[in-house]
């Protein structure tokens, strides 16, 4: 199981790139979330990280009708959001080289 | 409150008709502890509707409110409250002026309601409202008393009713002793009736603009 000290650190940009494959619902991105492995993640916890997302302008929300009752709220990828990304995975390929190369006995960089 | 959000707060509360017992006591004290957030009642609204939104639809697919939004219901409204933008102090300013307001027009309208039963009995004008000192530290004691019971109610919804009702009515109590304690009844002013409710009427018109803009 992977621990909430690890997760805290990259599950917005995790979120982000479920969001940027399609337009999605926070039910929907725990459910994602759970079959790649990340462990059961309740709808509330999601929920505060999408409110954050939103308010930094990297998400853009509408709300639908949905088939379980209350219109839907669903989240897509703003232009800040794609960049954000970016800048997520960059800094996560970083950083699994560093811990690797720390893990796998490797030479440190100068 | 303005029309936006008093629409999106009707909404709200036939949304709620639809939450089972367990779940609209949930939001019962999730939305309480929300009135006593830093956050516009805008947002207050926004945020209860999507909260909403998840319970019904949590429901629907069987899970209990603990499965939706965790265990710590308390917690959860502290880490969505703190990704809401949070009002400016103008605004707090201006929300706690319109309280502050709203206490006033009230004490004033019981003050003339029963200023002419006041006079009768003492043999007085019954068209003459007589504010003494006493009614005035009273009305300050009680606004202050509403003011901090509302607060304490709203931060402390997530804990056992008992408690929260004990600590009310002590403060009531409270309010109300120290209020007596300072007896002076030197007349602060007589006034006539008609202007003691042209000056309420002034005042509830300044509520009711300030409110829309808030």
């Amino acid at each position: 199981m992977i621990s909430s000290q690890m997760l805290k650190g990259t599950l917005e940009g995790c979120i982000l790139e479920i969001i940027s494959r399609r337009e999605t619902y926070g039910y929907e991105i725990a459910e994602t979330l759970m079959r790649y492995g990340f462990g059961k993640i309740a709808e509330g916890t999601i929920y505060p990280l999408l409110l954050r997302l939103e308010r930094n302008g990297f998400v853009m929300t509408d709300y639908r009708p949905s088939e379980l009752g209350p219109k839907r709220k669903y989240y897509r990828l703003s232009e800040a959001g794609k960049t954000a990304l970016c800048e997520f995975e960059q800094s996560y390929r970083e950083l699994e080289s560093a811990i690797n190369q720390l893990l796998n006995g490797g030479e440190e960089n100068e | 409150m303005n029309k936006v959000a008093r629409k999106l707060r009707d909404e709200n509360n036939e949304l709620e008709l639809g939450l089972s017992k367990e779940a609209n006591d949930v939001m019962t004290d999730i939305v309480v502890y929300i009135r006593s957030a830093n956050i516009s009642d805008l947002n207050q609204e926004i945020v209860r509707r999507d909260i909403d939104e998840m319970l019904l639809e949590g429901e629907r697919r069987g899970q209990s409110v603990a499965e939706v939004i965790g265990d710590d219901y308390k917690a959860f409204c502290d880490s969505v409250i703190c990704e809401v933008p949070q009002l400016t102090p103008l605004q707090r300013f201006a929300t706690l002026v319109l309280d502050a307001l709203l206490g006033i027009i009230i004490m004033l309208a019981i003050w003339t309601v029963f200023a002419p039963l006041r006079q009768l009995s003492s043999g007085g004008a019954w068209y003459i409202v007589t504010v003494r000192t006493s009614d005035l530290i009273e009305g300050i004691a009680i606004i202050a008393a509403a003011f901090f019971i509302v607060g304490y109610i709203c931060k402390n919804s997530f804990k056992p009713k008992k408690a929260v009702f004990a600590v009310g009515i002590i403060a009531i109590v409270a309010a109300c002793f120290a209020a007596f304690v300072l007896l002076p009844n030197a007349v602060l002013l007589n006034m006539h009736i008609g202007i003691s409710v042209l000056i309420i009427a002034v005042l509830l018109a300044v509520y009711f603009v300030i409110d829309k803009r808030c």
